[in-house]
């Protein structure tokens, strides 16, 4: 399967989706930019953001 | 107006699982017992964040159920079984299926203000996207925090570093993996 088609840490969400709303989280955009810019609810930008965000922290990428 | 207790046993249904429990209400010397989905039609999501809110009762304005008998505007209060652990309670502002101090961080965009997350900024939300977000939940996990939760701190300060990390993004998004998507194009994902 290629990677663009596997889900994120959320399972429901396209890694693609995930990976473009944690990008822009990480430029620093807001919840509401980032919705607004993706055409999304926020309800789903916040959902994929804190699922992305756990699955970092969980990889041990930084230790909370 | 009289009040009525209706006991569920466990803290942790789904709304499948709610949606399929049958309430037993015992008042007054009679008992009715109806199915919970019944009268709490299109107020799951209500009971979800009561759950995740409301750790020992949660007073929820609901429907009477028409096979109840008496007065069609008597008022429903959902008691809830207390949660005994202190960290049980703690945690559901660290780690929750609901929101939590993750949804605190993103909500208010990680500025911090005085040592906190700066809760004016959930201010500066529509009611609708308040609503969406749950601001009044947020506000009790700012309280939280306010606390000095060491974790919460910790959380807060991991978020930061995972943000303003310099490592590239490149790696977790492989370009050999094929075109981007036009993200543009996608109204929904769910």
């Amino acid at each position: 399967m290629n990677n663009r088609e596997e889900n994120s840490a959320d399972g429901d969400i396209p890694a693609i989706i995930a990976e473009k709303v944690f990008k822009k989280w990480r430029e620093g955009k807001s919840l509401i930019e980032i919705a607004r810019e993706m055409n999304l609810k926020i309800a789903e930008v916040k959902r994929i953001l804190k699922a992305t965000q756990k699955s970092q922290l969980q990889e041990g990428k930084v230790n909370p | 107006m009289s009040t009525k207790i209706i006991l569920i046993g466990a803290l942790s249904l789904s709304s499948d699982e709610f949606g399929n429990s049958r309430l037993k209400l015992t008042l007054d010397g009679y008992t009715l017992e109806f199915f919970a989905q019944a009268f709490l039609n299109n107020t799951t999501q209500n009971l979800k964040r009561a759950f995740a809110t409301r750790p020992v009762a949660a007073p929820l304005a609901l429907q009477t159920p028409s096979e109840s008998p008496g007065s069609p505007n008597r008022a429903f209060f959902m008691k809830f079984p207390e949660r005994d652990p202190v960290q049980n309670h703690t945690e559901q502002f660290h780690d929750s299926e609901f929101e939590d101090v993750f949804d605190l961080y993103n909500a208010c965009n990680g500025i911090v203000r005085d040592g906190f997350l700066d809760v004016e900024e959930l201010n500066t939300y529509t009611p609708d996207e308040a609503e969406e977000l749950n601001v009044p939940r947020l506000r009790e996990i700012w309280e939280h925090t306010r606390t000095g939760c060491l974790q919460c701190r910790e959380i807060v300060q991991a978020l930061h570093t995972v943000r303003k990390t310099t490592s590239d993004v490149a790696e977790y998004i492989d370009p050999k993996d094929g075109p981007e998507l036009d993200i543009d194009q996608i109204n929904s994902i769910s």
